[in-house]
């Protein structure tokens, strides 16, 4: 991992040697903060999320123009929920229990905007590539000692690959927003199969759909 | 003291007479405006109008205050944009001299005086108007033509009443009743009501006559000048001189043109006629003339003058209207008028350098303009017979000339090598003459080699000493013996001649440049060539690659492209051979083609690619021909007369580089292009720009009259002026910002925001206005421009740039017709009202930015674009676009 940021960012310090891009105004380097919302499955059911029915990203990104109508990023995304796992029985509310789900990504995006405009204004599609490492564990476990039997945490890495449109504009000369939708393919948790059974079942559907398809909203700084 | 004060007066007075009257000698210097600059130049139009809108009476009724309300409004920024559209002069001689005459006729209304400012011109128009504001202007096209002062002032003394009376406000006012009123006016088609107006519009024309005549009667203006201006009224349709035209000055011992070039008669000069008046403005000009001289019936001419201000001064204003006229016309691509104009005036000054260079400047456009083939609508009047006079012959002569690209670019660089012989230090005539230069031989690709450097056999003595001269040099005529064979034989079918056998491009025919090539290595080049003889044709690319015979893209094209034009294959003579029953297989066929003539000499098209492509020549050429044939201007029997355009410069060394210099670097461009490296490059060029932007390296850039305008088309009347002049301020504001940003050096100037001592800006700022009009006008299709060159230089100098950039921003509001359907789509496909909801909140706003930089030296432009963003209006979108011009200029890459 430590070698793709390596890479990535040699390539980006190579390319803004070159790329004579002219930004915004001159300015180049952006961050952005950019909470997104993702709608809920029906496989979990968090009820302590922040919004309530919606699973809420926060993803940090820096952004650097290289050309005209191209921006390459580095981001980092955190998401916490609160799942509800029911085993085995699903219609059973005895068996549900309650588990913490937290993923935390890292990764680059690459942003291509549209014909006139000038990067980072305007409309883009841009494309991520990331990996997310998602954790998720039993909270209530010494309620339910009959869950014994089962494993109660769940970690690892999995990589995931986005896409989407939005549009930026940018305020008072300084001050990025940025609005638009993304898709995301978390590519190890792509399975077929009914409800959430077990802790690693859980944490994978969570990742698929709170990545899959969301909204977002942004806001932060162009600098320099 | 007294005495020594007034003969002070009187020989200063005599000075400036002479110094005014002074005859045009060898050149010509531009009107400039000079002093203060006027309040009605610096006042903002925004306070204009509230000065205005304060004077409008409560006595109105509340519909038309706010009628005269909107009036103002539009009129006073309308004139503004006239005023500062670098088109109008002040305190010149020529407006002085006609400020004084107006002091001549208002000497007893100092009230109205005060009003009154007259302002000149820059329009060919014979015309002169009013406006609301008590501004006169004069066209410079009516000064040319003014033969007296009394003239001058009588037309003067008609505008002042328009101004006295309010005419043009009385005028709107009827108009806007018209068309609102809904008792007197109902009902009556668009017809009755135009007809409506332009009676009352006829009916303020003769009161304007009327009281104008009262106060020219006054000043004791002659009356005979009455008659004489509503008779040059009745001539606007014609040049102000019915001067004969000849053009012998393009023709020398050795070079003359077809007699076909001359029209034999011309049709007499005739007024308008424009007896019936009903559907214009105007009463006749005769119905006007009638009732003024029957208003000056039994007046005494006893003591009346016609001039009481300076006849001297009037000459002066005349010449100068006159010059000035001149070169308008090439501005607004009146060539043959301005040739024939800068003619006329040429036997008044002999040797002026500027009508030398008008007449230079017309040719040569004329010649660019063949050469694109672009109908000017100029020639339509000549065609359809709605010219009189003398200036059909330079018609007829001009579209004779440009029956055929080479003859019009053969004469015009014939005509500026003489005149850069006569000038040698004028830096533009010298830029002038090489791009003629280029223009024939690099990119007509005409061959140095067909122009002759002997004259041609005129006379029987002539004649004789030729045929002598043959007889005793054989090898002399030999190339020219060979040219005559092979065209005998590709004509008779009989002869083929061994192409192995061409004799070396030399000698009698064509002067000293066939060594120069030679050493090039294009003379061996052809000799490698191994070609079959001249009746064979090629049938196939394939096979024309196998015998080594290079062939043109269009020879290509023609090739490939057999069957839609009926053609087997094309002779080494770039003939065609067209389908007959025995070639109809397409096999070769040595005896039963039917051969088509063509401009292209046999031994020349096996040289090289490059004397082909003559070929496309004559087919253009002869499209045009055929274009033009309908109305006589079918090919001269001396159709090769332009061979000897340039004998008079067989002997100059210089001339024949230049000429060859262009055509060997065509040959050597093609060779270039073709290699694939060379093309890679280019692409990758073009990728790069596209990708980036440019990257131009320029230090300094002068940013003229930026512009903000918001613009409602969905409501024309409610044109937001205001709001646009609010804006403007905002908008130089971005440019200077994105301006430091980008580390680019500029230097901001607009004549919206000038101060009463920049005079000089406002004169940089009218010239650069006059030359960006043309410039858009002609394109890129004629390289030069008609404002002298030296000018552009001092500008360049002064401001330590020669790149000057026009940009704005466009802020517009057009109905959107399919609102309705968007939200329509919006409730019956929900998903789409991501998509659709911003088009419906945009409405049918959209923002456009453009940027022009040009080289106003050499008038190319460097860099622009327009960008148009369907959206509200954002200072973000200004802002990147602006510091991306700005960074594409400085950029080095």
């Amino acid at each position: 991992m430590r070698i793709i940021f390596t890479l990535a960012a040699a390539l980006a310090f190579s390319l803004s040697a070159f790329a004579q891009a002219p930004g915004f105004m001159g300015k180049k380097h952006q961050f952005t903060y950019t909470p997104s919302i993702a709608m809920y499955g029906n496989e979990s059911r968090a009820q302590q999320n922040a919004l309530g029915f919606f699973y809420l990203n926060h993803h940090i990104e820096y952004d650097y123009v290289i050309q005209k109508r191209r921006s390459i990023g580095l981001l980092y995304e955190y998401a916490g929920y609160d799942l509800s796992i029911g085993y085995y029985n699903w219609d059973n509310r005895s068996n549900e229990i309650f588990a913490r789900y937290t993923r935390q990504q890292i990764g680059f995006s690459y942003k291509k905007y549209s014909k006139h405009s000038i990067a980072p204004l305007g409309f883009y599609w841009k494309f991520t590539l990331s990996m997310a490492y998602k954790k998720a564990y039993i909270v209530d476990e010494i309620l339910n000692p009959s869950l014994s039997n089962f494993p109660t945490t769940y970690s690892g890495w999995e990589p995931i690959v986005g896409v989407g449109l939005g549009r930026e504009i940018i305020l008072w000369k300084y001050v990025p927003m940025n609005f638009g939708f993304d898709v995301n393919l978390a590519l190890l948790s792509m399975k077929s199969g009914g409800y959430a059974e077990d802790i690693e079942d859980a944490a994978r559907r969570t990742t698929l759909g709170s990545t899959l398809f969301r909204f977002n909203v942004g806001i932060g700084l162009l600098a320099f | 003291m007294l005495k020594r004060g007034l003969l002070l007066q009187v020989l200063l007075l005599f000075c400036i007479g002479v110094v005014v009257a002074q005859p045009l000698p060898t050149t010509y210097e531009p009107v400039k405006s000079t002093g203060d600059i006027p309040a009605d130049m610096i006042i903002k139009s925004s306070k204009k109008y509230e000065v205005e809108k304060s004077t409008i009476s409560r006595d109105n009724s509340k519909k038309d205050r706010k009628t005269i309300e909107s009036f103002y409004l539009s009129a006073n920024f309308e004139i503004d944009k006239l005023l500062l559209s670098g088109m109008v002069s002040f305190n010149d001689p020529i407006t002085n001299y006609l400020n004084r005459i107006v002091d001549v006729l208002l000497k007893d209304e100092p009230n109205l005086r005060n009003q009154v400012r007259v302002y000149t011109m820059k329009s060919t128009e014979m015309n002169a108007f009013a406006t609301n504001q008590g501004i006169i202007f004069v066209n410079l096209g009516l000064l040319a033509r003014i033969k007296s002062e009394a003239e001058l002032a009588f037309v003067l003394a008609h505008e002042i009443t328009h101004i006295e009376e309010k005419h043009s406000l009385n005028k709107y006012l009827k108009v806007q009743t018209i068309q609102r009123d809904k008792n007197l006016y109902k009902g009556l088609s668009l017809d009755d009501k135009l007809a409506n107006v332009n009676h009352y519009s006829r009916e303020l024309e003769t009161e304007a006559d009327e009281r104008g005549l009262t106060r020219f009667l006054k000043a004791g203006y002659s009356l005979d000048a009455i008659e004489a201006s509503f008779n040059s009224l009745s001539y606007s349709h014609t040049p102000y001189v019915d001067s004969e035209f000849d053009y012998k000055w393009l023709e020398s011992s050795t070079f003359t043109f077809p007699q076909e070039f001359w029209r034999k008669k011309v049709t007499t000069v005739t007024p308008l006629e424009d007896n019936d008046d009903s559907t214009s403005t105007h009463p006749s000009i005769q119905q006007r003339k009638e009732n003024i001289l029957k208003k000056i019936e039994g007046v005494s001419s006893e003591g009346r003058n016609p001039s009481v201000v300076s006849a001297e001064e009037l000459d002066a204003a005349v010449q100068f209207a006159q010059f000035e006229v001149c070169r308008l016309h090439l501005s607004r691509q009146r060539y043959d008028l301005a040739i024939y104009e800068a003619q006329s005036l040429l036997k008044q000054y002999p040797n002026n350098l500027y009508l030398q260079k008008v007449t230079l400047k017309a040719l040569a456009a004329k010649a660019y303009i063949v050469f694109d083939e672009i109908y000017i609508s100029e020639w339509e009047d000549y065609i359809n017979e709605d010219l009189q006079g003398n200036q059909q012959r330079c018609y007829h002569f001009s579209l004779s000339l440009a029956t055929n690209e080479e003859y019009i670019a053969s004469v015009a660089a014939r005509f500026g090598w003489q005149l850069k012989q006569a000038n040698p230090n004028d830096k533009e005539i010298a830029g002038l003459t090489d791009s003629l230069m280029h223009l024939l031989f690099y990119r007509m690709e005409v061959d140095p080699e067909f122009f002759s450097s002997s004259p041609r056999p005129q006379t029987e003595a002539d004649s004789i000493a030729l045929a002598y001269d043959r007889l005793n040099n054989p090898e002399k005529y030999a190339k020219q013996d060979s040219l005559l064979l092979a065209k005998f034989d590709s004509i008779n079918k009989v002869i083929a001649i061994e192409v192995g056998n061409k004799p070396n491009a030399d000698t009698t025919t064509n002067g000293p440049r066939s060594e120069e090539r030679s050493k090039e290595g294009l003379a061996d080049e052809t000799s490698a060539v191994k070609a079959p003889e001249d009746t064979f044709y090629v049938t196939t690319i394939a096979e024309a690659k196998k015998l080594k015979i290079k062939m043109t893209g269009y020879e290509k094209y023609m090739l490939k492209n057999k069957e839609k034009y009926d053609i087997v294959g094309i002779r080494l003579d770039g003939t065609f051979v067209y389908k007959t029953p025995d070639n109809n297989n397409g096999d070769i066929n040595i005896n039963t083609e039917v051969a088509i003539k063509s401009d292209v000499d046999s031994t020349s098209r096996v040289s090289d690619s490059d004397d082909s492509t003559g070929l496309i020549a004559a087919v253009d050429s002869a499209e045009i021909e055929e274009e033009l044939y309908m109305h006589d201007f079918s090919e001269p029997l001396d159709a090769e007369f332009h061979k000897y355009a340039f004998v008079d410069f067989a002997k100059d060394s210089a001339f024949w580089k230049t000429a060859n210099y262009y055509y060997t670097l065509q040959q050597k461009d093609e060779v270039r292009i073709e290699m694939l490296s060379e093309r890679k490059k280019k692409q990758k060029e073009d990728k790069q720009n596209y990708k980036r932007g440019y990257a131009l390296n320029i230090d300094k850039v002068v940013i003229v009259n930026p512009r903000y305008n918001k613009i409602n088309f969905s409501n024309p009347e409610k044109q937001q002026y205001l709001t646009s002049e609010k804006n403007q301020k905002r908008f130089s504001n971005i440019l200077r910002d994105n301006a430091d940003a980008s580390n680019i050096d500029y230097v901001l100037i607009d004549n919206k925001n000038l101060n009463n001592k920049e005079v000089n800006t406002f004169n940089d700022i009218a010239f650069l206005s006059e030359w960006l009009d043309e410039r858009l006008e002609l394109g890129t299709t004629i390289p030069f421009s008609t404002l002298e060159l030296s000018e552009r230089e001092a500008l360049a100098e002064k401001y330590g740039t020669r790149y000057f950039m026009w940009t704005g921003n466009l802020s517009v509001k057009e109905k959107d017709y399919s609102r309705g359907y968007k939200i329509a789509m919006c409730i019956g496909l929900w998903p789409a009202m991501p998509f659709v909801l911003p088009s419906i909140i945009r409405g049918g706003k959209y923002q456009i930015y453009y940027y022009l930089v040009y080289d106003i030296i050499s008038n190319e432009m460097v860099l622009g674009d327009v960008i148009t963003q369907n959206q509200l209006e954002r200072s973000d979108f200004l802002n990147s676009q602006v510091y991306f011009t700005f960074h594409q200029l400085n950029n080095k890459r």
